[in-house]
């Protein structure tokens, strides 16, 4: 079973996808915080990372800098899952070597987990 | 070589005179005009009394007499000078004690000057000059105190201009800068031959009063290209008065009377051309100044507008984040429904996400009504609009709102009171308006509280329990709301901005939001829409109080606007 961290801070939205994830076969750990995402990253070896870039009193750009940081971690592909939709912020995700940027309410749960599907090939 | 400098001193006593009179006569309601005026007058005496010694060959007294009013225009240059300069950068008023007490020595040194031989003893021969006037030991003051001291700082002051202004002011500065940097040069050559130094040999004093001539040219040249006193008429004027009065006597010397009234009638033409001529220019300088004035005005309507399309573009960024979230979980759970994802799970957890659509559809609902109310409010200035009868208790409302706080305060596990009297409040209102202000306060207070239910760490944190006390009371004409919260605080740099509308954008922490971010911005405008006030007060980890004052009788919507001006220009 593949496993996927996902960083994220609001209770609805966590909920919402992790019963999603569980339906289609996929273990949803989950992070909602700078700290405790590259400490759970680091714990666990998921397969791919769901990021948030909103997170209470941080920037999730940070976290994808933290990871890509990490030889140990750099590998692991990074989806940017978020509702802030500006362009520097998509532009310098992809440069810092995320894996797609997605707008959480253009697509439906579905969705999301077939591109999660399709990245860490299952 | 005497010749050429009693003529060179001569033109420049001649030149300062014209310009300084001109400057004074044309405007002397404008201190820059006066001083310039006061101080060429005294480069003209200075230069008159060069004249006066250069022309005597044996009399010594009269020599004397000549160095008394050269050394008499010189005391008084750099005083003037101070003035004028004070003046241009609009720091006479500020600067009083100084320019008093200069004044007051310089008159003392003025009064040596004429009644003692401390200041000048007398006069002695050097080069081929008969007379030079000697320094008496006094002298050695007026140096230090006014042509180093006084002209020193006046020199420091347009050397910080120069560098702190822009554009005009700059050029203006630069020009006032080396015109004076040239008259420092010249004055230099002087004052050795005094003492009977010969360091200057004749060419260099002779370049020496050159550059005092070109330092009141390039004075000029500033005030001409950058519209200090408008000498570009002022010359008109001197030249075409000039031409008239030659015209004139010619007239008047005329043979016959034929020829009198034909140049007469001559010179009435000339006088109304150059009527016209001047007030041309005037017009042209008007017209020039209007259209730098726009320009510049424009100029900074076009900074305004920068900044406020690029925090309305933040502002379209965030508010659709803020949007979007409850819209993804809506969108999310229906899809799940229709794709039968939730058949498959326990009744419970299905109705959780059912409780999910209705929640994220009052948020969307909420931050909607948010956004719209702001448009409003900014599209026209929010006043209440209310009758003089239509009055309602306050003190109702207010334990209404926390009333409907109660079930999510008990979720939190916050503590949320009220502490007034039971004696109705009337206030003349919109109840409605005046509901969302203070909800929006209570709400704000809460989200920002520690609390055990959602956001734990805050409590671990401190180990405090979170409280919230609303207090109201009633003076004469007033009521007074204070919401007191135990929360995190806001750091004092923040707080100016709270009641903008775009101040989330100002950083990325306060991008996160569960509502509009335009509650308080809101809140403001309703609260001033009533004639009232609002503030707060913060300390970080111990708390804030939003403190509301509200006028309990109605305020006409003129008395309010009025109110609101008042306030702002304070």
């Amino acid at each position: 079973m593949k496993k996927i961290l996902f960083v994220e801070d609001d209770p609805d939205q966590i909920l919402m996808y992790q019963a999603k994830f569980e339906l289609e076969n996929l273990l949803m750990i989950v992070a909602s915080n700078e700290r405790e995402a590259l400490k759970l990253a680091l714990a666990e070896e998921p397969d791919l990372v769901l990021l948030d870039l909103l997170l209470k009193k941080e920037n999730g750009l940070d976290v994808l800098e933290g990871l890509k940081k990490d030889e140990r971690l750099a590998k692991i592909p990074v989806i940017i899952f978020t509702n802030y939709d500006k362009k520097e912020l998509r532009e310098r995700s992809l440069a810092l070597g995320a894996a797609d940027f997605i707008i959480k309410a253009k697509v439906t749960p579905k969705e999301i987990v077939a591109r999660v599907k399709q990245i860490v090939g299952e | 070589m005497i010749e050429s400098f009693k003529w060179l001193v001569l033109i420049s006593g001649s030149f300062f005179t014209i310009f300084g009179c001109f400057s004074y006569w044309r405007n002397r309601e404008e201190a820059t005009n006066r001083f310039f005026g006061l101080l060429s007058i005294a480069f003209a005496i200075w230069s008159y009394g060069w004249f006066g010694v250069l022309l005597i060959k044996d009399n010594q007294t009269a020599a004397i007499f000549w160095s008394r009013v050269l050394i008499f225009g010189a005391t008084f240059i750099p005083v003037f000078y101070l003035h004028w300069i004070l003046a241009f950068l609009d720091m006479h008023r500020k600067r009083k004690i100084l320019l008093v007490s200069s004044y007051v020595v310089t008159i003392i040194f003025a009064g040596f000057n004429w009644f003692t031989n401390y200041y000048i003893s007398g006069v002695h021969p050097i080069y081929f000059f008969p007379f030079w006037p000697s320094a008496g030991p006094l002298f050695i003051w007026y140096l230090i105190f006014g042509y180093a001291g006084i002209n020193g700082y006046a020199l420091f002051l347009l050397i910080r201009e120069f560098l702190r202004s822009e554009k005009e002011r700059r050029y203006q500065a630069a020009y006032l800068l080396i015109g004076t940097l040239a008259g420092f040069a010249g004055g230099v050559t002087n004052f050795p031959l005094m003492y009977g130094l010969t360091i200057f040999n004749p060419v260099i004093l002779f370049i020496g009063v050159c550059m005092n001539i070109s330092c009141s040219l390039i004075f000029s040249y500033g005030v001409i290209r950058h519209r200090l006193m408008e000498v570009k008429v002022i010359s008109a004027e001197l030249l075409i008065s000039l031409f008239v009065v030659l015209l004139l006597v010619d007239a008047l010397l005329s043979g016959g009377r034929t020829e009198l009234i034909l140049k007469l009638g001559l010179v009435f033409g000339m006088a109304i051309f150059a009527v016209l001529l001047i007030r041309g220019i005037l017009n042209e300088i008007k017209s020039r100044e209007k259209l730098a004035e726009m320009t510049e005005t424009l100029q900074l309507a076009n900074i305004e507008l920068q900044k406020l399309d690029k925090a309305k573009s933040e502002f379209l960024n965030i508010a659709s984040h803020q949007l979007r979230t409850p819209i993804s979980v809506i969108k999310g759970i229906t899809s799940m429904m229709i794709e039968g994802d939730l058949e498959k799970m326990p009744a419970e957890k299905k109705q959780t996400f059912i409780r999910g659509i209705w929640e994220k559809s009052q948020k969307l609902e909420s931050i909607i009504n948010d956004i719209l109310n702001a448009a409003e409010m900014t599209n026209q200035e929010y006043t209440a609009k209310t009758k003089k009868d239509d009055h309602f208790d306050l003190l109702a409302l207010l334990k209404e709102i926390i009333e409907g706080f109660q079930p999510l305060v008990k979720e939190r596990e916050i503590d949320l009171s009220l502490e007034a009297s039971d004696e109705p409040i009337l206030i003349s209102g919109e109840k409605e308006y005046l509901r969302e202000a203070l909800s929006n306060l209570i709400d704000n207070a809460i989200k920002y509280t520690p609390s055990t239910g959602v956001n734990s760490e805050s409590r671990d944190k401190r180990g405090e329990r979170g409280k919230i006390v609303v207090t109201m009371e009633k003076d004469f004409d007033n009521v007074t709301i204070e919401i007191t919260d135990n929360g995190m605080g806001i750091p004092a740099n923040e707080i100016p901005s709270l009641f903008k509308k775009f101040s989330r954008a100002s950083n990325a922490r306060n991008m996160y939001t569960d509502g509009s971010g335009l509650g308080l911005f809101i809140v403001k405008e309703i609260i001033e829409g009533h004639g009232g006030q609002i503030n707060l007060t913060s300390e970080i980890d111990k708390g804030t109080t939003f403190h509301v004052k509200l006028p309990l009788h109605s305020l006409g919507e003129t008395d309010i606007k009025k109110y609101i001006i008042d306030k702002q220009q304070v």
